[in-house]
């Protein structure tokens, strides 16, 4: 078995990153990169590498790990780095390593839990979530405020102050211009408040919280599934060469979040269990079969189709979020009765 | 239209049911909001200060596309947060009315009864 031409390096750029980059494939994209960042004079494995010939009937072309130099002759070519592409004179540029874990940084650091696998990026079942982070802390908390105070607590204790409750004529009230008279008409909008702006945006808000890290979630695992791919198509070409296909990789998206208003008023939803929906397919993404060069500048170029649909996602979920909280506060503010309280009832 | 002030309903209701002026036993529906008001306040700061942001100083469009959610979710948090706050502060108005009207009843009824005790005393003088 030929010798591997690179180590797996969970350092530098990707140590910081999301576990499931981290525990994925970051490491073996992040050894690939360093060693296709040099040229190794200490083969073998010498690592693939770029040749320039002096002589111009040869085709400037990629090395693969397994070509002796010695058998490339070295004398009459140069070697470069795979991933300085400047020195292929068609416009290429010069890759870092850096920029390939950039995407990545981005979606690490929201506080949206943390899934029960990583690695393996045919495999979706394995983004379900263990915890939801800060996510289900919040929307569980949004979720609560507004189910279960609306159904045992507050809410409940409130009734005999609404429009038409005996409480009135029993215990308070008046004629017009008293106290009481005022604070009936004051206390009638509660029900009409509390239904139809407090509730509503409680589940807006509980809703978009949930929307969002099933987003982030989805990101991160196709991200890493292209690093897979990436890594995946690298080992493929150094291994067969130019035969090599262009790897291909689904994109997933979470389904079923959507229906968390038809859970009902009165009945509570669990953030955790929403975002645990499984993913379904949503098209696939084919990395370029371009050599090494090809495959790694096809990586950003997906990278960069990922995050333009992620923030694209995020727009619409915002957009959804205005319209429902407009919605939800149509002509609809707390009742309010400030001022001093007068002498007499 | 007669008034009706029920002093002992109004007294219960305004310190056992609403609460939140530290006479009651705190399980009051002020209490109850003000504690949830308050967890709530914390959600809309921790989500702009941290808990959604995503990347390590760098900046870039991207990074800015996944943000813009914090903001716009912090914003719609205040929002709420504030409408909240003005619903605690009627509760608030309403109890204290509540007790005044008692107490005000209570006064007004002393003062009626004193005078009757007078009255009494003057038409029968033991």
């Amino acid at each position: 078995m030929a010798q591997r031409w690179y180590t797996e390096d969970d350092g530098g750029p990707v140590a910081d990153l999301d576990p499931v980059f981290r525990h994925g494939y970051a490491p073996a994209l992040h050894g690939m990169l360093k060693a296709l960042s040099v040229v190794d004079q200490h083969g073998p494995p010498w690592g693939p590498r770029w040749a320039q010939y002096e002589d111009p009937i040869y085709d400037p072309t990629e090395l693969r790990s397994a070509t002796n130099d010695v058998a490339v002759s070295v004398a009459y070519c140069t070697l470069h780095p795979i991933m300085q592409g400047s020195v292929h004179g068609d416009g290429s540029r010069d890759l870092s390593v850096a920029e390939f874990f950039s995407h990545a940084e981005i979606l690490s650091g929201q506080d949206v839990g943390t899934v029960k696998g990583y690695a393996d990026r045919d495999h979706p079942e394995a983004l379900a979530i263990q915890d939801g982070g800060w996510i289900e802390r919040a929307g569980n908390a949004l979720e609560n405020t507004r189910a279960s105070g609306r159904a045992l607590t507050e809410y409940g204790l409130l009734e005999p102050l609404q429009v038409g409750n005996g409480w009135w004529a029993q215990h308070w009230s008046g004629p017009p211009g008293s106290v009481p008279h005022e604070a009936q008409a004051r206390c009638s909008t509660i029900n009409e408040w509390y239904e139809n702006f407090r509730a509503s945006s409680l589940t807006v808000l509980a809703e978009s919280l949930t929307r969002f890290g099933a987003i982030i979630h989805g990101a991160r695992f196709n991200l890493n599934s292209l690093m897979g791919a990436c890594v995946d198509q690298l080992e493929k070409f150094d291994a067969e060469g130019d035969g090599a296909v262009g790897l291909s990789t689904g994109w997933k998206t979470y389904r079923g979040i959507v229906d968390l208003v038809t859970a009902g008023p009165m009945v509570p939803f669990v953030i955790a269990d929403k975002m645990v929906e499984v993913l379904s397919d949503n098209g696939n993404k084919d990395l370029d079969p371009g050599g090494f060069y090809g495959t790694l500048y096809s990586f950003l170029q997906q990278a960069d189709e990922l995050m333009h649909r992620t923030t694209d996602e995020v727009d619409a979920l915002i957009d959804e979020m205005r319209k429902k909280f407009i919605v939800a506060d149509k002509d609809l503010g707390a009742p309010s009765w400030t001022g001093t309280a007068p002498e007499i009832a | 239209m007669d008034l009706v002030v029920d002093m002992p309903e109004l007294r219960r209701f305004g310190t056992g049911v609403l609460g939140g002026d530290g006479l009651g036993d705190g399980g009051g529906v002020i209490d109850y909001l003000q504690v949830q008001h308050s967890l709530l306040r914390d959600i809309a700061v921790e989500s702009e200060q941290g808990a959604l942001k995503g990347g390590w100083g760098k900046t870039g469009q991207f990074q800015e596309g996944l943000l813009r959610f914090a903001h716009e979710f912090a914003l719609k948090m205040t929002d709420f947060v504030n409408e909240e706050g003005e619903f605690v502060e009627f509760l608030s108005g309403l109890r204290d009315r509540m007790l005044q009207s008692a107490q005000a009843y209570e006064g007004a009824e002393a003062q009626n009864v004193q005078t009757f005790d007078s009255i009494a005393k003057t038409l029968n003088p033991e």
